[in-house]
């Protein structure tokens, strides 16, 4: 497998910063992966698509540095484009979301005879003409899943060591890549009590609950006050959309 | 009954963090010529809403004479004024000349104060009504640039005044009873609200589901106000999420005890599925946001 990245889970996250995906649909009726019924959540370990398919394979080799370029599935559409995507005997159609990051394997076939109407490009044709190439609500809303629960994974090992990195270098901030967005830290000695600060992203609210439960373990949610700058700098409200929040311990 | 303000969130609701209500009432006939005896008590009934409202009374196609508008006008203008319908902004809503300029008329001859639209649809262009100062005007226009909803701090940031001048100023419209606020920590500062950008009153989003999310309308609408107000859109998007958290503090705080809980545990499970029950709603407000277009036809 060329590109680099490694699978996480249902997905593949490069090096570029963003990830492979695969909708459901692509999977089930494709790829021939069974999951029960349409309202239970798909489980599965992208590495093992990798072991199983070439067009995966495919997929990691060429878009983890490339989110796509060169032939299209059907007229070139701007943001909307798919595509082509070939291993082999096997094709593929790709589209990147640029939004979230994700380039979706959206249809992937092995047989190839151009005229044929079985041909791989005839059926992308005619997915696309039914609407049911890109991905739809279910996967939007499994990517969200993912993000979320990779994000407590993260947190919970890489927040202990950000405090403590700040407790280690008082009045210094430290700040660490946690997901797809930093949290910074900044530890204050207040006579013998400790100001621990947490700045992140305005895109990261729905987290805020999470950060401050590692970061204060015992603690209430009370006890936590907003801020509108750090003792040390501005916050960067337009750079980044910042958020600050201190509590006392 | 005619007109009843209705409450449209239970006390323990947390009131939509970014607009007044707006509840929408009307005469159901063309041409009328009176209204019931004066005591309007009888057809504008309060219910104990505390939470800033808007009422806007919907002209449209109605044909009131004068006399019946000053019977309609003049009782819940001056009981809006006396605060004794709570944080209540009146609009009125007819595209006829006419109309307005017997509304006018009243509101300056009985110094009292409301807002003129053509239309129930046209509300967020509805103009102020009154003996209103050239300052007090200008504080409103500030407020509609500033998107319909300001904190003293804000605007004083807005205007180029000191605070309490700009407190000053913004006080001095809400005498007129023009500009509703809500009530908050003084860290955060009292939240005023342009009635213009009232929204139709709905069940609010109640933070105890499990789906309670940041409403999309937050994040879809954060660049066109941007735009409009001239500020970045991260950082009015940050002001929003910061008040949104304000807001919603005691939800936040229970999913926090939750959350601590789990930790103690070593529930990672648990905490998971803290995180997990937003994904829906976000996914939903993303595909809003993009409303992806018409797939592409093959060519």
């Amino acid at each position: 497998m060329d590109g680099s990245g490694q699978p996480y889970g249902r997905a593949f996250l490069c090096s570029a910063g963003h990830e492979l995906r695969i909708t459901r649909r692509c999977l089930e009726e494709d790829l021939g992966q069974a999951f029960g019924s349409a309202d239970d959540e798909p489980e599965y370990e992208f590495a093992d698509l990798v072991d199983r398919h070439q067009i995966v394979r495919g997929l990691c080799g060429k878009r983890a540095d490339d989110t796509g370029s060169g032939d299209t599935v059907g007229p070139a559409a701007g943001a909307e484009s798919l595509y082509t995507l070939r291993q082999g005997e096997h094709r593929g159609a790709t589209w990147y979301d640029e939004e979230t990051g994700v380039v979706w394997l959206c249809a992937a076939s092995t047989f190839h005879r151009s005229g044929d109407p079985n041909d791989a490009f005839q059926e992308f044709q005619d997915l696309l003409a039914e609407g049911r190439i890109y991905p739809d609500e279910a996967d939007d809303e499994l990517l969200e899943i993912d993000r979320a629960e990779n994000f407590v994974a993260y947190a919970r090992r890489d927040l202990p060591q950000l405090l403590a990195a700040a407790q280690a270098n008082p009045d210094t901030e430290q700040t660490m890549q946690i997901g797809p967005e930093p949290i910074s830290c900044l530890v204050s000695i207040v006579e013998t009590l400790e100001e621990r600060y947490v700045t992140i992203s305005a895109s990261y609210g729905d987290y805020l609950t999470i950060i401050c439960a590692l970061l204060a373990q015992g603690r209430d949610f009370s006890e936590w006050d907003y801020r509108d700058r750090l003792p040390t700098r501005e916050l960067e409200l337009r750079e980044r959309g910042e958020l600050c929040y201190c509590i006392l311990i | 009954m005619l007109l009843q303000v209705v409450s449209s969130h239970s006390p323990k609701r947390p009131l939509a963090p970014e607009h007044p209500g707006l509840h929408v009432r009307g005469p159901t006939h063309g041409v009328f010529d009176q209204f019931p005896p004066a005591r309007w008590e009888n057809w504008l009934v309060p219910s104990g809403v505390q939470d800033p409202s808007v009422l806007a009374v919907n002209l449209e196609g109605r044909f009131p004479t004068p006399a019946a508008l000053v019977d309609l006008v003049l009782p819940v203008a001056k009981a809006v004024e006396n605060n004794s319908l709570g944080q209540l902004v009146l609009i009125f809503c007819t595209p006829d000349p006419a109309t307005k300029i017997i509304l006018r008329a009243l509101a300056e001859s009985h110094d009292v104060a409301f807002f003129i639209a053509d239309s129930v649809d046209e509300i967020r262009n509805a103009e102020p009504a009154g003996s209103l100062t050239p300052t007090e005007l200008e504080t409103l226009e500030l407020l509609h640039r500033l998107g319909g909803r300001t904190t003293v701090s804000v605007f004083a940031a807005e205007a180029s005044l000191e605070p309490s001048a700009a407190n000053n100023r913004l006080m001095s419209v809400r005498e007129h009873g023009l500009l509703p606020w809500q009530t908050r920590s003084r860290r955060a500062g009292n939240l005023f609200l342009d009635a213009r950008y009232a929204v139709p009153t709905e069940d609010p989003a109640d933070p105890t589901a499990e789906d309670f999310e940041i409403p999309a309308e937050v994040r879809s609408d954060v660049r066109a106000l941007a735009e409009m107000q001239g500020r970045d859109p991260r950082a009015l998007y940050a002001e929003a999420v910061s008040d949104f958290l304000e807001r919603h503090r005691d939800h936040l705080s229970t999913e926090h005890d939750r959350l601590q809980e789990a930790i103690a545990n070593n529930d990672e499970e648990a905490l998971k599925a803290v995180a997990r029950q937003y994904a829906k709603k976000r996914a939903q407000a993303r595909r809003q946001r993009q409303a992806k277009p018409p797939k592409p036809t093959p060519g």
